[in-house]
């Protein structure tokens, strides 16, 4: 046995996360660990590798204990974390970022350049990366740059290697690319934990799959041939049910909500489209894509650098920065709610009113604590935010409630569009099912919504129509009738397909 | 359980009013060695002492809220006060012309410093020693080494005058300080400035104009220390080449002990005050105490360097629970 844990508790403040979880890895096994956002996998991981020291159980390494170490000292005995982002320093060649801090010396101290390419291109050839160790990492394509963190940790002798979501943003070919790199590797006897949201994936690669569910893990050998469906049942559960939206599916008519014209911005090139009240669209794209910027720069988070909008009837609408945005009713919901989307220490209803304050609920600057309080109000209660009480911090709700926060802070400043980047990351199944049906009840009063996600089988359960991008470009657009999820991940990955050859 | 959480308060009662704690605790602490610290005089000197002190703290206090820092505080209270006594002395804007010239040019400083660092982007650590610099050098300069003296009456009355047996310069005090904590928590701009401070990328997503902001906190940073600067040559009569001297330490070590966070977002105006009064506490205690005057520094020092210890284990506590 070469990695076992036993019994492990963890408690943030009064919320148990985990409830004595058992867990094994045997040599040279590729082990599968599933579960939805919130279900406990990041944070038994990072029991793990040591990132949380204060847990309660047993961690056992190799037939030693190692409750006790500190993250570089698990590292030194071979257990390594290859992060979802790949943490190569991306100015660094390749052959400095194998060695990453222990730079082979001469003998006056200094790095030996010599030394250092010719024991990279060694490592590489073994790996079978084929790269010259003396170009800039950051010139490597996305999956180079995840085998080269693999390489990374093999390097370091390492034994068991942590793979946290390695195919985001993965075609479809580079993805079994990096497949047969693993199953090679576990064949010379390393092992692996896989963490993943594709549950195709998880079947292919892995023989063991340990499922994570609020807090408790079971693990079932895939030699019983489990399918795609039984698995998920056992992640979802069978309580929840799933919401789905009648999709409205009809022409539009009408006046739009906005119209784009010819818009040019960063990684946006001349996109033009419009937008119909009631309608959910989702985007897809690879990152750099358009699909987010597009988001963005409608949001007036980025800047437009040509190209027109305007409103139902005609009008022009100049979107110069966020509060012009926001003044034109038009708004964007951020995918990061840590780093865009709240202030954390400051309350619930102070977050929910920041956007319209200005504009609504103050006379000369002075804030009409009546107003503010009517205002919020209403969407803290809509959204069913659960906390003590409205006035404390945003920091002590969990993602779930921090999300609906979000939201309600996007609501009070009553929009037409609605742009929803990432609107169910890291939240639990429960808030996340909830915040569809507002989408959809949304859509119903007449906004106009766009979806974006990486979540396709999310997407397609609410949106109305896909719209695909590709290099800043708006490529397709098609009806969500039947759609699977291969479909989509099979469009965009002919996209990509077609100019790269 | 009900044990607990009522232990939990206390706690929690304590944790976020320290500063008060320690303030009491030092007063009773001080009275028992030298019993003489209880009587009027003293405790109104500490409450003059204070003012000037408290008004530039609270000024710096918005700077900090957003994670920046002002160094230039005493530069911009000293600047603006001697020019504004060397016009007035030699007789080119009379006395009430000056004192508006006063709290309008330190109002100028914050405007340069702001635009400096929100339009091209300059640090505002060493934008703010550089403009020090330029001000200390100016008076030094204006001064030519002497000491300003014989300001007329209606000048220096801010200092010495009274209402009631109150002296004047706690009046303003108290007045600044009522107004600030309105400004903090009744208004959009108090509410933005806690935004800006607590997460930027959120305030500017949220349609917070961030640059107005940032330059609006230097220009009350500024001109609240030209005011401090106003009372302070008129409580000594005089405007030295050496003004301020150590005001700037001082006033942050009030900050933050008053529970100003420096990466920005979290302070209250009640802990600012607590915090002014703890440190002119210490300044005044250790005088009356007797302390070498060789070692007043290092006693001074530790003194603030146990308040804020106390206030990172207070932190530290805080974020584990």
């Amino acid at each position: 046995m070469l990695l076992e844990a036993k019994n492990i508790c963890k408690s943030f403040h009064t919320k148990q996360v985990l409830n004595g979880i058992d867990f094994q890895v045997e040599e040279g096994e590729i082990h599968g660990l599933v579960g939805k956002n919130g279900a406990g996998k990041s944070t038994f991981v990072n029991i793990i590798t040591g990132l949380i020291a204060d847990y309660q159980g047993e961690v056992i390494f190799e037939g030693r204990n190692i409750d006790r170490e500190s993250v570089l000292h698990r590292q030194k005995s071979g257990l390594f974390l290859v992060p979802q982002h790949s943490s190569i320093v991306t100015e660094f060649s390749v052959a400095e970022n194998i060695f990453i801090g222990v730079w082979p010396r001469k003998k006056n101290g200094t790095v030996d350049r010599k030394k250092m390419n010719d024991m990279a291109e060694e490592v590489l050839e073994v790996y079978g990366l084929h790269v010259s160790p003396q170009t800039k990492a950051g010139r490597l394509s996305l999956v180079e740059q995840r085998k080269l963190n693999i390489i990374r940790a093999l390097f370091s002798q390492a034994k068991l290697i942590i793979l946290d979501e390695p195919t985001t943003s993965l075609t479809k070919e580079e993805r079994n690319n990096l497949f047969q790199f693993i199953e090679e590797m576990s064949a010379k006897g390393v092992s692996f934990i896989f963490i993943s949201h594709y549950l195709d994936e998880v079947l292919k690669i892995c023989s063991n799959i340990t499922v994570f569910k609020d807090g408790y893990a079971g693990s079932i050998s895939l030699k019983e041939g489990k399918t795609e469906l039984e698995l998920s049942k056992m992640i979802i559960g069978e309580s929840v049910d799933l919401f789905c939206r009648k999709k409205n599916l009809e022409q539009p008519q009408g006046t739009c909500t906005i119209e784009c014209r010819d818009l040019v911005a960063d990684c946006v090139d001349h996109v033009s489209m419009k937008m119909y009240p009631g309608k959910v669209v989702g985007f897809v794209g690879f990152p750099e894509s358009g699909a987010r910027e597009m988001l963005r720069v409608l949001g007036g988070l980025e800047r437009l650098q040509s190209g027109k909008l305007t409103d139902g009837s005609g009008r022009d609408i100049s979107v110069k920065d966020t509060k012009s945005a926001i003044r034109h009713g038009i708004m964007y919901v951020p995918f990061d709610r840590h780093a865009e989307g709240l202030v954390q220490d400051m309350s619930i209803l102070h977050n929910i009113s920041i956007c319209v304050m200005k504009d609504k609920l103050s006379r000369m600057g002075y804030i009409q604590n009546k107003l503010e309080l009517e205002n919020t109000m209403k969407y803290y209660n809509r959204l069913e935010i659960k906390a003590q009480n409205a006035k404390e911090p945003t920091r002590t709700l969990s993602g779930g409630n921090q999300q609906k926060v979000v939201l309600a802070k996007a609501l009070c400043t009553e929009p037409e569009l609605l742009l929803l980047d990432e609107p169910t990351i890291g939240i639990d199944i429960g808030s996340r099912e909830e915040i569809l049906s507002l989408v959809d009840e949304l859509a119903a009063e007449g906004i106009s919504i766009v979806y974006h996600t990486s979540d396709y089988s999310e997407m397609l359960r609410i949106c109305d129509e896909i719209c695909f991008f590709h290099e800043g470009r708006f490529a397709r657009q098609i009806a969500n009738e039947n759609l699977t999820v291969e479909e989509i991940t099979d469009i965009r990955d002919s996209l990509k397909g077609a100019t790269d050859r | 359980m009900k044990r607990k959480n009522y232990k939990g308060n206390m706690i929690e009662l304590l944790s976020n009013n320290i500063v008060w704690f320690l303030l009491v605790i030092s007063l009773i602490v001080m009275g028992i060695y030298q019993p003489a610290f209880f009587t009027m005089t003293i405790i109104k000197n500490i409450m003059i002492q204070a003012s000037a002190l408290g008004i530039m703290t609270v000024g710096l206090a918005h700077v900090l809220l957003l994670g920046e820092i002002d160094l230039s505080i005493v530069g911009s209270m000293a600047f603006s006060a001697g020019l504004g006594t060397y016009l007035m002395k030699n007789n080119i804007l009379p006395w009430w012309l000056a004192i508006l010239f006063i709290l309008i040019f330190g109002c100028l400083i914050g405007l340069v410093n702001g635009l400096i660092i929100t339009k091209l982007k300059a640090a505002s650590l060493i934008e703010t020693i550089a403009m020090n610099l330029i001000l200390m050098g100016g008076l030094l300069a204006l001064t030519a080494g002497r000491t300003f003296t014989n300001f007329p009456q209606e000048y220096n009355y801010v200092g010495k005058g009274s209402i009631a047996g109150i002296p004047l310069m706690s009046i303003l005090l108290v007045l600044v300080f009522l107004c600030i904590g309105f400004l903090w928590n009744k208004t959009t701009f108090g509410r933005s400035l806690f935004a800006v401070g607590g997460n930027i990328s959120c305030a500017k997503a949220s349609g917070i104009n961030v640059d107005w902001v940032k330059i609006m906190a230097f220009v009350i940073s500024s001109g609240l220390c030209a005011l401090a600067g106003w009372m302070y040559s008129a409580y000594m009569g005089a405007v030295p080449a050496s003004f301020g001297d150590n005001m700037q330490m001082y006033a942050l070590a009030s900050a933050v002990i008053g529970g100003v966070s420096l990466t920005g977002g979290v302070g209250k105006v009640n802990g600012v005050l607590g915090g002014v009064l703890l440190i002119t506490l210490f300044q005044v205690g250790l005088n009356i105490l007797g302390i070498n005057p060789y070692l007043i520094n290092t006693a001074g020092g530790s003194m603030i360097m146990i308040a804020v210890i106390i206030d990172a284990l207070k932190n530290k506590y805080k974020a584990n629970h």
